[in-house]
This record gives structure tokens, C-alpha cells and sequence, in this order.
């Protein structure tokens, strides 16, 4: 049976990071009975742990969801949950592009921010109608008028189109969906002519293989129908279609208009890019979807296994991750320190921080992930330019003509208050500041170009605990600048450590190293000798600090009754083990390795 | 009939220390007092008659404080005590607080089979004692030793304790001057264990680790100056004044727990630890003979593990002999992977026993750790013979 296309709209929710974008979608879950109460989560979309744990939405999600209207028509309305944060900007994108319109959520209480105004601009890329929703009314901060100004001033919206509602207590959400399905357009591709559809996701399922999310443009897709990805030609046999109703639900086919899945074969995610077309093998359609890029990584870091011996085991598991995740990238590297490992690109740090946590959670594996470069762009004598991301391979520096590193183009709003505060943290970032807007009279927005290398660490924290939390930040890569480049190495009892080396700016270099030697010396616990930390460059070491002995390492008191409790300290000291890396005689600690990047005293 | 070692657990106390650890609660008034004595009585009674014991081998009266039974209690249980004890009973403590000791205290013990006291001195340093929260006063500590050393008859134990706030390591040194001064024979000399749920972590002047370290080892190196063998990891004594009952526990010998929160090892069906609640209440609302203990069994691995972490606290070390009739092996055969991967001078076996030598027993976690990972992936087939 074929559906009416004109029932069906296609829609993302965009937003600031915690403005209610998964309460939102729950809301409309709960509404529209997709899940019975019984079954209900908070967050439903977010199927991982460390999704919910963080209220950060990490990968896409689709949902086709009933809706019958006040109007009489029963429709199909399909949400695409797009991340909610800067480093997944690209997926991001794709999901957008799979849409026509979009719900602009505002928080009602902190108004207009930079990352609604970036997800704005990008919907807008797109020529997706937008509605903006004012979330959170019924908090008694909620500041409507305020916000509805910001609305038409900032945004350049129409304010009273906007939405006012709570999610949580579902205020407003009937009148939002209505208007949803009266504002939006509903979707236009032509059923008759040839396949064209834009993959925005794909997800593995260890009985299935890959399941490939995508938004169908043109034409049917069906089971059966042989099928190729226009990036690469790869051709595969469609095995399985349908939607999503927070499980698969299969239909057999989809049409223009659809948001669904299907499921061909495919074993190797590497084959399943994101924004890439799917179209058929023979009469394919004509044009690819627009937007294609192959996702480059910005953040370098090895990982290794703590025990050697799971390297074979972290392997399998990064090759899994990567069927769920393809903007990571990987390559073997090998560290003197460390042994065998992999050098991994990721497309920011919580990015780097989600694939550890879910190593080590989904996984079972104790790993280690040495100091999170950016890539550099070096220049040799003969005038050879490539590019340097691992601190282990930098070259001897008289053989560097020219060395540039990445940067970035930084969009801060802030309340006025806390303007010189965000400036001098910038300009201790290196930052140059660009562009400066009142966007009223408590507000300022301004533009920074400032190194990547100085703001993937710690500037995210510094900048939210310096505003209270007020300001908010948007970043996009701008290109490369020349800059003076140092390789800072750390030594443990007197031998380089590879894995703790980094890339520093040359006259950061000195602090850098005595804040590195200062923090390691509280992350590394004492052991049974003493241990030298120091810091070099070159053979200069411009810091020093050091671990005294342990003098002991037994429980003071054991008698009958305290035999369990010891025991049970016995095992926490043999988990807190496995979490430790041996290099050369030391035994280093996880933290270690990632704290060394967190250096500044707070 | 054999003779049991017993613990009995006293929680009454006038104020908690703000690192203790154990189950405590206000001193009560003398009815609930005598209810509880009867009742301690009653399961003194219960559980020597289950394990079919004669007599007390040692007792040992801790808490909470002791000390702090009304006079009318103390005599009563220890009137009953007398009634168990026999010519091999080796050893018979009490713990007592400074604030608590008076003559007529000194004179009650004297009168009773208690032959050892062990005093909970910490520290005579009076900031140090405030900080940790303690009641005692240095001069309080100083004439409870004036009255212990005119009146006391018995042997006596000095509780310190290195690494509590505000101490150093030169006033950890005096403090190890004056408890060798008393004329002590036994002093037990604890690393402060920072317990997170304790009222002390986070305490501002709580020294770090280093520190801590430096004021046990500058404790222990005067001790053995002064001829006290460090006989268990905390632990020193003039030679033969060793605590015959907590030797029961290194040892694993089975032996009677009594009062809330008390634990006892005995072979009930099972190799076992029986834990008393650490509640008063519940505990006396218990039938007739049940205290609403827990039961924990231990397998034959783990009961295996635990001879090896307990005995090898100390400088006798395992017994061979008697861990080969308990296991069926000797223990250097269970553990040679552990033995072999270690210095040479750290195990050290003759024909009567398998120990550590004193630098090793300091740095037994790491070791305890091997052992438990060897016992784990051996599979050895033995029947446990205990007690």
C-alpha cells in the first residue's frame, strides 16, 4: 500500500546543549503512545549509558512517530535526534539535511546561545522551516517576552510563531505538534523517478550487520533491490526495510518522503559513510545528495591496552566501535613505552572521551590513551609540506623550515558582566579577537581566532566556570598560522616517556613542563623507590619534581573481624592495578596520561 | 572439652573518636546495661556449649569502651567470666580508656582473672588527642598511668596511633618515648586508617602519606632500639608478652564473638564467620537463640587465602605443620609461583614455619595480591580439616 506523502513530515529538534531536546522527544514519544508507559525511560532515545549519564545526546536517532491530528488526518511524523554537541557538528549536518523542517528549542529561562544560533544558520543552510519552541515555562525564571525578543532580534525570526511549552510537563506540546504538522512542508521526491537516498547514520547489530539509517528522496526502496553507495560504488542486495519505532519495524519498503532503515549484508561500516547516497546499481539517480564530505578528525591520541596481551582484544573492539562510529579513525602505532596500540582520530575531545568510556564499558578493557594532539602542518628545508599529529614522530627541529598549526574561528556569548573575564582568557589562549556585537544590553557576542591546540583542553571548563556558566561557544576549524613548535618530553627515573611527550608552543613550553611534572608527581602514586619526574626539551630539562619511597604497603590492622573488610580492600587495590600501566619500573595510572593536559591550578 | 578463645564486644561510648571505625553507642542507664550483660551472657553461654568448649583459652574485652561499664556491670560480667576461665586460660584483656581508669577500677581487675590491660592512649599530645575527637587530655593519660603503675598487678598494652591530625614526627617520637616509658610490655602501634565514611577524612591537619609513613617508621625503629620485637606488622612487645588471643586470630584459630557487632570464626556445619549485628536493638530482639547474626560462609579458596593473609602478618609465620593438616599441602607449595617471582630474601622457610622476612611483611599488599591471583587459577583439589 502506498502512503500519502503529504502526511508525512520530516523533522529535527536543534538546540543549545541541555535546553531540552531529549525531554522534548520523550514527550512526544509518550504522547503519541510509540512506548507504553511501562516501558518508559527518561530519555528514551539516548540508548547509551553514557548518553543519559551526561544528558548529551551522541548519536543520531530516529523515530517515526503516529500523529492524529485535531485536522482529522492521521500522520507520520518522523524525528531525526541530532547530537547536541560541537564536535559532532557534521552528523549533525546530515541529520538536518534528512528534514524540512526544524524545531528551534530555546530554553526559556537562558534565552538565545551560540550553539542555537549556529544550528540555526545551518537549518537555515538547509531551507528548513524552522519553528522556535520556548522550552522550560514552567520554571518561574522562564522569561518569555524576553526571550520572544531575542527571538526576532537575534535571530531574525518571527516571534509569534514561536511555541511556548514545557516539555517536562507537557504544556503546550498538542498545540506544538498541530502546528508542526501545519508549518512544516511535507516531504517532495518523486516516487517514479530512480532511488536517491542520503544516508545520516548507521548503527551495527552484532545479528544483523550494519543498519543503515537514511532519508529517501526519490523512488522505492525495497527488499531485494540491488542497491550501491554513490561515494564508493560499493554494490550490496537489500535484505530488510522498515522504520523505527525505538526497535526496527520492518515494512518492507520505503518511499520518497520515508525515514527509515534497511539492512544489506554489510559487515564493514567503513563502507557506510555518512552523508553518502544510496541509489540503485543499475539506473542509479543522476546527482548525489549535496553535502558529502569524508569527516576529518581533529584530536589525535594513541590507545593503548594497559596488559599487553588485550591488544588483540582492543583491535576487535575499536574495529566494533567503528561499525557504530564513522568518524573514527585508526591506525597501528607502536610506543616504546607502551608497546602496540592504536593512533586514533576523533573529531574532539568528548568525542575522544566517549570512545574511552565505552571501551572500557561496553567493552571490558583497560586502556590508556596518550596526550590528545591537533594535526601540524610542517614545511621541511626542501620545501616538502606534510602533516604531524604524534609527538613520537616530530622530527629533528632543524630540519623544520616552517611549522603551522590549526585554528579555529570562536563564537562567545556572554552576558556583559562577564566580557573582560572571557578576554583575558582568550588572549591567555592566544586568541586574537576578531569581531565584537552587543546583541542587546546585557549581551555581547564575540569572535576569537585562537589555536585549536588551546581550547580542545581545558578552555570549555575555564569559559563556563569564569561566566557562571552564562557564556556558551561555538567553534568552527579555520585554517592554519604559523607558529613555533617544541617537543616537550617527560622522563620517569630518568627515561623518556614516549606516550607523555607533547607538541607545546615554544614559549608555553617552560610553565607547561613544570605544571606537567607538578601534576603528574599528585596523579602517580608513591611505590616502593624513588621516582624523578622531569621535563626536557631537547636535552635541557627545565623541570623537576619527585616521588618519595613508600616505606610501606600493608593494612596497620587485621584481626578476626576485620578479615572480610580486608579483603575487600585487597580487591579494590587489584581493580585500581589493572588500571595502572607499567612503563619501564613505574606503574602509571590512567589518569596520568590525560591529566597531564589539565595542568592549570584552578 | 577444649578451651575457646572469646571476643566480647562492649559499644558503649561517651563520644565517639572521629576515626573509629566500630559500632558504638552512648553510654545507657544501668537497666539497659544489665539487660544487655544478662544477654551477653546468655550467648557467651550458647556459643561456647555449640562449639563444645570447656573453658575461655583467652579473652579479649573490647568495644566501644570497656572502661566504661558502671562498676555493678563490670563485676557482674566478669564474675561470669571467672566461672569459664580455668588454669589454661593463657590471657585475659581489657580495654580501657585513660578517662575511665580509677583505683577501684585497677582494684576490681586485680580481684578478677583479668590479667592484661590495654590501654587506648593514641597519643599523650592533647591538641592531637582534640583533633581526633577524643575525651582524654594528655595530664587525664599521664594519671591513669600514675594510678595503672601504683595499683596494677597485671601486664599492660599502649594503643598509639601514628598519623592523626596535627601530629609530627617529632612529637610522634616523644609520644613513642613516653608509651615506652610507662613500663608497657606490649605496644600496638596503628597507622591511622582513614576510613571515608569516618567523621576525620578530610580533616585539614591529617598529614599526607609520606609524612605518615616517616612518623610509623621513626615509631618502629625506636621500638626495636628499645628491645621490642615488632612480632606483627603493628604490633610490638618484650620478648614472651605477645597477645596470646589476637595470635589466635593470625593463626586462624576458631574462636567465640559475643555483643553487637563481635564476629566469631567457628565450624557450625561450615567453615564460617558469624557477625552479630552492629545494633544494639537488634541484636537483643533476637529469640532465644538467635541475635539475628550473619552468616558468611568461606569456602575452602577462600579460608585457603586467608591463612596465608592472616599468618603471614606475623614474624612466626604459618605454622607448616599445622597448615598441613589443615590443607593436605605445605604452604610453599601453594604459593611457589608467588615465592619464586619474589626477592629470595623475602620468604623464608624452615621446617617449623613459612614466613616473611621484616622489610617484606611492610609490603605484604602487593604480595597478598599474587598469592590470591595464584590460588585462583589453580585448581587444587583439597578437603579443608579445621578447627
Amino acid at each position: 500500500m502506498n502512503k500519502d506523502q503529504s502526511n508525512i513530515r520530516n523533522f529535527c529538534i536543534i538546540a543549545h546543549i541541555d535546553h531540552g531536546k531529549s525531554t522534548l522527544a520523550d514527550r512526544f514519544l509518550q504522547k503519541t503512545h510509540v512506548v507504553n508507559d511501562r516501558n518508559f525511560q527518561n530519555q528514551m532515545l539516548d540508548s547509551m549509558d553514557i548518553e543519559r549519564e551526561r544528558g548529551i545526546t551522541i548519536k543520531s536517532q530516529a523515530v517515526t512517530i503516529p500523529f492524529q491530528s485535531k485536522n482529522g488526518k492521521e500522520y507520520e511524523l518522523n524525528l531525526v535526534d541530532t547530537p547536541g554537541h560541537v564536535d559532532f557538528a557534521y552528523e549533525v549536518s546530515r541529520a538536518i539535511s534528512s528534514c524540512e523542517g526544524a524545531l528551534l528549542l530555546i530554553d526559556a529561562t537562558q534565552g538565545v546561545e551560540a550553539q542555537t544560533l549556529s544550528n540555526m544558520f545551518m537549518a537555515m543552510e538547509h531551507d528548513l522551516e524552522i519553528i522556535p519552541v520556548i522550552n522550560k515555562m514552567d520554571l518561574p525564571s522562564a522569561d518569555l517576552e524576553r526571550v520572544k525578543h531575542q527571538i526576532e532580534h537575534d535571530l531574525g525570526l518571527d516571534s509569534d510563531m514561536a511555541f511556548p511549552i514545557s516539555a517536562k510537563t507537557g504544556l503546550g506540546i498538542d498545540e506544538l505538534m498541530e502546528g508542526l504538522v501545519e508549518w512544516i512542508p511535507a516531504p517532495s521526491g518523486e516516487r517514479s523517478k530512480p532511488l536517491k537516498a542520503l544516508i545520516f547514520d548507521s548503527h551495527y547489530d552484532p545479528y544483523r550487520g550494519v543498519v543503515i539509517h537514511v532519508r529517501m528522496f526519490d523512488g522505492e526502496l525495497k527488499e531485494g533491490d540491488n542497491i550501491k553507495f554513490m561515494s564508493n560504488n560499493a554494490d550490496y542486495t537489500v535484505e530488510d526495510v522498515g522504520v523505527f519505532k525505538i526497535t526496527l519495524d520492518k515494512t518492507g519498503k520505503l518511499q520518497a518522503g520515508d525515514v527509515g532503515y534497511f539492512i544489506a549484508g554489510i559487515k564493514n561500516i567503513t563502507d557506510v559513510r555518512v552523508g553518502d547516497t544510496v541509489t540503485f546499481k543499475k539506473n542509479p539517480c543522476t546527482e548525489p545528495c549535496e553535502g558529502f564530505r569524508e569527516v576529518k578528525p581533529v584530536v589525535f591520541s594513541s590507545i593503548y591496552p594497559i596488559d599487553t596481551n588485550q591488544y588483540q582484544e582492543l583491535h576487535t573492539a575499536i574495529d566494533k566501535l567503528k561499525l557504530n562510529d564513522a568518524s573514527l579513525i585508526y591506525e597501528k602505532d607502536s610506543s616504546a613505552a607502551l608497546g602496540f596500540g592504536f593512533r586514533c582520530g576523533f573529531l574532539g575531545l568528548l568525542h575522544l572521551e566517549v570512545v574511552q568510556a565505552r571501551l572500557e564499558r561496553e567493552f571490558g578493557l583497560n586502556i590508556v590513551l596518550t596526550s590528545p594532539s591537533v594535526q601540524y602542518r610542517l614545511t621541511n628545508m626542501k620545501g616538502e609540506t606534510y602533516y604531524l599529529d604524534n609527538p613520537a614522530e616530530y622530527p629533528d627541529p632543524g630540519s623544520i623550515e616552517k611549522a603551522e598549526e590549526p585554528y579555529i574561528k570562536a563564537a562567545i556569548i556572554t552576558p556583559t558582566e562577564y566580557l573582560g573575564n572571557i578576554m583575558t582568557l582568550c588572549m591567555n589562549k592566544r586568541g586574537i579577537q576578531q569581531e565584537m556585537n552587543y546583541l542587546d544590553e546585557k549581551r555581547v557576542e564575540i569572535f576569537y581566532e585562537m589555536p585549536l591546540a588551546e581550547v580542545l583542553f581545558d578552555f570549555y571548563d575555564k569559559l563556563k566556570s569564569i561566566s557562571r556558566g552564562y557564556a556558551s561557544f561555538d567553534y568552527e576549524l579555520h585554517g592554519f598560522k604559523e607558529t613555533s613548535l617544541v617537543k616537550l618530553d617527560i622522563l620517569l627515573n630518568g627515561d623518556v616517556v614516549d606516550a607523555l611527550s607533547q607538541l607545546v608552543f615554544k614559549d608555553n613550553a617552560h610553565d607547561r613542563g613544570k605544571a606537567v611534572c607538578k601534576k603528574l608527581k599528585g596523579e602517580i602514586p608513591r611505590q616502593q623507590f624513588k621516582i624523578p619526574i622531569q621535563a626536557a626539551i631537547g636535552n635541557t630539562i627545565v623541570a623537576r619534581e619527585t616521588i618519595s619511597a613508600l616505606r610501606k604497603d600493608v593494612t596497620a590492622k587485621c584481626y578476626g573481624g576485620d578479615i572480610t573488610r580486608k579483603k575487600k580492600l585487597l580487591e579494590k587495590q587489584k581493580e585500581g592495578k589493572k588500571r595502572m600501566k607499567m612503563v619501564g619500573n613505574v606503574e602509571l595510572p590512567q589518569e596520568a596520561f590525560l591529566a597531564v593536559l589539565r595542568t592549570d591550578e584552578d | 572439652m577444649k578451651a575457646i578463645p572469646l571476643y566480647l564486644h562492649i559499644p558503649f561510648c561517651r563520644s565517639k573518636c572521629s576515626y573509629c571505625n566500630f559500632y558504638s553507642l552512648p553510654l545507657k542507664d544501668e537497666r539497659t546495661e544489665k539487660i544487655f550483660i544478662e544477654e551477653l551472657i546468655r550467648q557467651i553461654d550458647f556459643q561456647m556449649n555449640l562449639t563444645g568448649s570447656g573453658s575461655l583459652k583467652t579473652v579479649y574485652i573490647g568495644g566501644g569502651t570497656p572502661s566504661g561499664l558502671s562498676g555493678k556491670g563490670m563485676d557482674r560480667l566478669l564474675s561470669f567470666l571467672n566461672t569459664k576461665c580455668t588454669e589454661e586460660t593463657e590471657e585475659f584483656s581489657v580495654e580501657c580508656n585513660p578517662e575511665d581508669i580509677s583505683e577501684e577500677l585497677i582494684g576490681l581487675f586485680n580481684d578478677s582473672p583479668v590479667n592484661r590491660i590495654s590501654l587506648g592512649v593514641q597519643s599523650f599530645n592533647s591538641n592531637v588527642l582534640r583533633e581526633s575527637g577524643r575525651r582524654t587530655t594528655g595530664e587525664q593519660t599521664e594519671k591513669a598511668l600514675e594510678i595503672i603503675g601504683n595499683h596494677w598487678k597485671g601486664r599492660l598494652n599502649i594503643d598509639i596511633i601514628t598519623g592523626l591530625p596535627g601530629q609530627t614526627s617529632q612529637g610522634q617520637l616523644h609520644d613513642m618515648e613516653k608509651a615506652v616509658g610507662t613500663g608497657a610490655d606490649h605496644i600496638s602501634c596503628y597507622s591511622l586508617i582513614v576510613d571515608e565514611d569516618s567523621a576525620i577524612a578530610g580533616h585539614p591537619l591529617l598529614p599526607d602519606g609520606e609524612e605518615e609513613d616517616i612518623q610509623w617508621n621513626l615509631s618502629r625503629g625506636f621500638l626495636l632500639e628499645q628491645g621490642f620485637e615488632n612480632y606483627e606488622v603493628s604490633n610490638f612487645a618484650r620478648p614472651g608478652f605477645e597477645s596470646r588471643h589476637n595470635l589466635q586470630y593470625w593463626r586462624m584459630n576458631e574462636y567465640l564473638g559475643c555483643g553487637p557487632g563481635a564476629v566469631a570464626m567457628f565450624k557450625d556445619h561450615s567453615i564460617g564467620r558469624i557477625s552479630n549485628p552492629s545494633d544494639l536493638t537488634l541484636w537483643l530482639k533476637g529469640e532465644r537463640e538467635l541475635w539475628n547474626e550473619t552468616l558468611e560462609e568461606i569456602s575452602p579458596a577462600e579460608f585457603l587465602f586467608e591463612n596465608f593473609m592472616m599468618g603471614l602478618r606475623t614474624s612466626e609465620g604459618i605454622d607448616r605443620k599445622e597448615f598441613h593438616r589443615r590443607f593436605s599441602y605445605y604452604p610453599e607449595y601453594l604459593i611457589r609461583r608467588t615465592i619464586e617471582s619474589s626477592s629470595s630474601e623475602y620468604f623464608q622457610i624452615d621446617e617449623k614455619a613459612l614466613s616473611l622476612n621484616s622489610k617484606a611483611r611492610l609490603f605484604m599488599n602487593p604480595l597478598l595480591l599474587k598469592i590470591r591471583d595464584e590460588i585462583e587459577e589453580s585448581d587444587f583439589d583439597f578437603k579443608v580439616h579445621w578447627p
